[in-house]
């Protein structure tokens, strides 16, 4: 039936599907695991910041802005090396995933950043005053306190991950924006893709509706 | 008396790229084991940077600061976290960790301390008690009221048995009953654990209320320190005496003024303010008796301070003018008086 009506077999929609999951589970967790690791260091050598430190402020903050500035579909190339370096190959899904990460993890990290320095000051104040190390401030009163919107933020960077992993179809990595560009696109297959654009919109919705619900579970107002 | 904090010719100047500010000069200052320090001043006065400065969240620029014999002005890194955890502090906005339950919240100093389990269960209890939220443990800090919010607070300084509190304004967020009962709970740790508290105010009522010692601060500067009861008898900055006025009725209602101004003959108008005892009944009678002089009470205040009485009487003395001038020396040696002459107008 699938068949008959998008002109491609099941399996195609399928394996588009799983390697979009891929793509985006895999990246998003290692971009969260540096972007939070970046965004720490920003937050903490920032001017007036814990461990504040000019020069590492600058190279963390130029990095992370120089890293965004660069489109997406111009890092997925301009990294190539890079990524057959890591993976051992420029091409497929599996390559895709360390522009993606490259790509998401700045991008998270600026997220990330923001949501801590949310944090009221005084948060902070109340945990010097109680004699607390760095990392059991950033552990047990920042992380704690800027949760919900972390939450938010991921949920973004999630969004945004899914867009540039059609992208990624560049590379010869697949996923369902691709197929809606290949099959959809270039051979005139309308139905195939309306379907594609129809299940990004309702997984976007269902990420954010999701992101929405968990921030506000833990914002413990309601 | 023992010692516990003492302020070393400090000053305080914070400086950035456009323009320094001197937030504390020259600040001297001691606070004994087991007072209530007050340190009241207008907004801008340097109050909070003082207090800062005990904790060393601020470092001064001059001068040390001496917690309980350390210079905590000169610690660094481990040492100066350890002596954090002895020195308390509460904040006006209360600073809770939204995320997280009352009992959490007053739990967290064990937490950091790495304290098992079932004894921050046993202490954080205890404590909850003192502060009586025991029915609000489990509820988050978010949705309770300001005087319950400052409660966590204060049970959160509390649990690793502080020797000192510092309070920064912490009962300017609150309506006056709830204010009063903060005022209380302030009074009651005082008292039953043996805690120092220095509490930072522009309210002079707070400092009326439950402070045995205060500093009076103006730009900056220290202008007045000293036990309450003294400075409430006898305040000698102009802005402690604005301060005093404001709780201390000291007035004469303009029309008895006018009347007493108006009469004929010899005559003195003096406000004098004797600290010690009720003396409401007594001290004009003994006055009359002492000296061949007329005294009559214009207005009369009696006022609770640290308990005891300070009574201002607003008199007027009848009689020739050498004999209303040995009045004067004798209240001078005793009391303070202040004349109020002819053009004096409220
Ligand atoms: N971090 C800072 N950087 C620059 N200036 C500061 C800083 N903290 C305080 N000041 C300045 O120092 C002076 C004293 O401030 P402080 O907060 O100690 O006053 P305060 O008596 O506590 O006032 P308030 O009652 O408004 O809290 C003010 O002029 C203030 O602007
Ligand atoms: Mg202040």
């Amino acid at each position: 039936m699938i068949q008959e009506f998008l002109k491609v077999p099941a399996s195609t929609l399928w394996l588009a599907a799983s390697q979009t999951i891929y793509m985006v589970c895999f990246s998003l967790l290692a971009g969260t695991v540096l972007g939070m690791a970046l965004a720490l260091v920003m937050v903490l050598t920032r001017p007036y910041g814990l461990l504040a430190n000019r020069p590492i402020f600058f190279v963390v903050s130029s990095a992370v802005n120089i890293v965004r500035s660069v489109p997406f579909i111009i890092l997925l190339v301009a990294i190539m090396p890079f990524t057959k370096f890591v993976v051992g190959t420029r091409i497929g899904t599996t390559a895709a995933l360390v522009p993606l990460i490259v790509n998401i993890a700045p991008y998270l990290a600026r997220l990330f950043e923001n949501s801590i320095l949310e944090v009221s000051e005084g948060i902070i104040e109340a945990a010097k005053s109680m004699g607390a190390t760095t990392w059991q401030t950033i552990w047990h009163f920042l992380l704690p306190e800027a949760r919900a919107s972390l939450v938010l933020s991921v949920t973004t960077g999630t969004i945004g991950l899914l867009g540039s992993t059609a992208m990624a179809g560049v590379i010869g990595a697949g996923g369902v924006g691709n197929l809606a560009i290949n099959y959809g696109y270039e051979r005139l297959n309308m139905p195939l893709m309306a379907v594609t654009v129809l299940i990004l919109v309702v997984a976007v919705q269902l990420i954010q509706t999701f992101g929405n619900i968990a921030a506000q579970k833990l914002r413990h107002l309601s | 008396m023992e010692e516990i904090i003492r302020f070393e010719n400090v000053d305080k100047i914070f400086q950035n790229r456009k323009m320094s500010v001197t937030a504390c000069k020259n600040i001297d200052l001691t606070v004994n084991k087991g007072d209530i320090f007050g340190v009241l001043g207008y907004s801008g006065a340097g109050k909070s940077t003082l207090i800062r400065m005990i904790n060393a969240l601020e470092k001064p620029t001059a001068g040390k600061v001496v917690v309980r014999g350390r210079p905590i002005s000169e610690l660094t890194g481990r040492e100066l976290r350890l002596a954090r955890k002895d020195i308390a502090m509460i904040f006006q906005q209360f600073n809770l960790l939204n995320s997280r339950t009352v009992f959490q919240n007053a739990a967290m100093p064990l937490v950091l301390n790495h304290v098992p389990k079932a004894e921050i269960k046993r202490r954080v209890d205890e404590i909850l008690d003192f502060v009586e939220l025991t029915d609000k443990a489990e509820a988050y800090s978010a949705k309770l009221s300001g005087g319950q919010m400052q409660r966590v607070g204060i049970a959160r300084a509390l649990t690793t048995n502080p020797s000192i509190l510092l309070c920064d304004e912490p009962t300017s967020a609150l309506d006056p009953k709830t204010q009063d009962s903060i005022l209380g709970l302030l009074q009651k740790i005082n008292r039953e654990l043996a805690v120092t508290v220095v509490i930072i105010t522009h309210q002079v009522g707070i400092v009326q209320k439950i402070c045995n010692k205060a500093a009076v601060m103006e730009n900056g500067r220290v202008v007045e320190t000293g036990e309450v009861r003294a400075i409430f008898a006898k305040p000698r900055h102009p802005i402690t005496k604005v301060f005093v006025d404001a709780v201390i009725d000291t007035s004469i209602p303009r029309l008895v003024l006018a009347e007493a101004q108006a009469a004929r003959g010899a005559q003195r108008i003096v406000s004098v303010r004797v600290l010690g005892g009720n003396v409401c009944d007594t001290f004009v009678p003994d006055l009359a008796a002492r000296f061949p002089v007329e005294v009559k009470t214009l207005s009369l205040s009696v006022n609770e301070i640290q308990e005891d009485v300070l009574s201002v009487f607003n008199l007027q003395l009848i009689g020739p003018e050498e004999e209303t001038q040995k009045v004067l020396s004798y209240l001078g040696t005793r009391y303070d008086y202040e004349e109020i002459g002819a053009d004096w107008s409220l």
